[in-house]
């Protein structure tokens, strides 16, 4: 079973929602995942995830929200993607 | 609503990309001041005088061209999510030929020299035809067409109008030739370079980087979407006056094309300015100072252009004053002051990313503060502040020209010494990096 953490970057300054991410990111224990809020798609908060070793999904929900599904790479309890299937 | 991965290409290109640019886009505004002291108060006399030709050229393509060439290649990604292909080796050639393209050119005026201009001619031609070609393939690719994104293509466009336009005018001086039409030709090119190539991108990018960096409300739909289409338009019926056979007529239009630009750059100026008032977080910063200052430098240029098309004094004192009056209100005042209030977000964010990116964890990375210290960059903002009202009564006082070189000269070294230790935080903090070591800066 899978368990998902919010956390809402909406209105911060710039490096503060990528910071805060991947301080959270790496907090993750095995079958959790984060599920991060951001108003606008954190682009170059990718390739320091995938250099990371964290997989992620993005869900643009309107034009000013976007979310973000962050699990561990091999985390097939934490995958929103396994969870569907 | 759609569930889709995120992009997963590496979104941006090594720090040396941009920072090339960045570090040394001050030293040519430096060169502007050193060439104002030199030739003093007979710099002011008229537009076309060599030394500020020369001056002009290595304001505009040297310091505002070399940072929105590297900002322009750092944004794509980002912005447009279409990186410039092979980004280190296409900032390299660019580099290697602005940057002695410029000095060539200004050279050329500065000396009347026919091989220094035919030079510069090649190397800046070459280098804006890699720059335009590089980044407009990238934005052909583009998959998103916000508004960010369409501004930068109207901008590229006025680039092109502009080098075109420059080229044309400058082998004027390269060949012993004479243009027919060369004051219309060359208002028409100060038009492109300055209302379109510089002002369509700094209203372009502002549309991204005002909500992020300055935590304001976003610009309103109405402006995003029909602003930089219209200023581009105007531009282009410009350009079409001067396909008409009537002289007063073809003034008439142009003024009134050149009004109707003016009110959309006064709405971009007064929409700022709201925003920034109506932003969440009230404390001061330099950035915001910065852009607030750029803005009312933009409006009061705009009244001036107002004064002159209304004809307020005497035509020939008019001119003269109108003419370096309005350049320095527009090129130091304007587009100085928002350039160096993104260079002090965007320089400490890049590096901030870059050593994210490289010590994994393995060391802490300095936070924006430590990276770029608010004390340094107040104490340029500050001298750039006193710098631009002296530099605009010079118009009216040419003596003044001499405090205000030394102001602005010595803000442009500020602003280098800032830049600099900045980046010696990157290196430095980058040897901790694990593994391979540092990644090379290439």
């Amino acid at each position: 079973m899978s368990k998902e953490f919010a956390l809402d970057v909406r209105g911060l300054e710039p490096p503060e929602p990528l910071g805060k991410a991947l301080e959270a990111a790496s907090a993750l224990q095995p079958g959790e995942r984060l599920c991060m809020v951001h108003d606008r798609e954190p682009c170059l908060l990718y390739p320091l995830l995938d250099k990371r070793g964290f997989r992620y999904l993005a869900e643009a929900q309107a034009e000013d929200r976007f979310e973000i599904l962050i699990w561990r790479k091999g985390d097939a309890d934490a995958s929103p993607v396994a969870a569907s299937l | 609503m759609s569930l889709e991965p995120g992009l997963s290409f590496d979104q941006a290109p090594p720090i040396s990309v941009p920072f090339r640019f960045f570090l040394s886009a001050p030293l040519f505004a430096l060169l502007a001041a050193l060439l104002a002291l030199w030739y003093g108060p007979a710099l002011i006399s008229s537009r076309w005088q060599p030394a500020a030709l020369a001056l002009a050229h290595l304001m505009s393509v040297g310091f505002l061209g070399f940072v929105m060439v590297g900002a322009m290649m750092q944004m794509l990604p980002v912005v447009a999510g279409a990186p410039v292909a092979r980004p280190v080796g296409v900032a390299r050639a660019l580099y290697l030929l602005l940057l002695p393209g410029v000095l060539s050119l200004a050279g050329g005026f500065l000396f009347a020299a026919h091989w220094p201009m035919r030079l510069g001619m090649a190397l800046l031609g070459a280098g804006f035809l890699i720059f335009v070609v590089a980044v407009g393939s990238s934005l052909k690719r583009a998959p998103s067409r916000n508004p960010v994104v369409l501004g930068m293509h109207f901008a590229v466009a006025a680039l092109v109008v502009t080098v075109a336009l420059g080229l044309t005018l400058a082998s004027n001086y390269g060949w012993e030739w004479w243009l027919l039409g060369r004051v219309r030709l060359a208002n028409l090119h100060l038009a492109w370079g300055l209302l379109g190539w510089v002002g369509l991108l700094v209203i372009s990018v502002a549309y991204q980087v005002v909500p992020m960096f300055q935590l304001t409300p976003v610009y309103p739909k109405l402006l995003t979407r029909w602003l930089g289409m219209s200023l581009f338009a105007l531009l282009l019926l410009w350009s079409a006056t001067l396909l008409m056979q009537d002289e007063a007529a073809q003034d008439r239009a142009a003024l009134i094309a050149g009004l109707l630009a003016a009110a959309g750059f006064g709405a971009f100026a007064a929409t700022t300015l709201r925003l920034q008032w109506q932003r969440r977080r009230k404390q001061s910063d330099v950035t915001l100072l910065f852009w607030r200052f750029g803005m009312a430098c933009l409006l009061l240029a705009l009244v001036l252009l107002l004064g002159a098309a209304g004809q307020v004094l005497p035509a020939p004192a008019r001119l003269q004053i109108y003419n370096f009056a309005l350049a320095f209100l527009f090129i130091a005042g304007f587009a100085v002051s928002v350039v160096s209030g993104m260079l002090y977000k965007i320089v400490p964010f890049l590096i901030w990313f870059h050593l994210q990116s490289q010590l994994m964890g393995v060391a802490k990375v300095p936070n924006m503060k430590q990276i770029m210290p608010e004390k340094g960059m107040r104490r340029q903002m500050w001298l750039h502040f006193a710098a631009v009202p002296v530099l605009v009564l010079s118009a009216f006082w040419p003596p003044l020209i001499y405090p205000a070189a030394l102001l602005f000269g010595a803000s442009m070294i500020l602003l280098e010494i800032n830049l600099l230790s900045a980046f010696r935080i990157y290196r430095q903090s980058a040897k901790l990096a694990p593994q391979a070591g540092p990644q090379p800066t290439r």
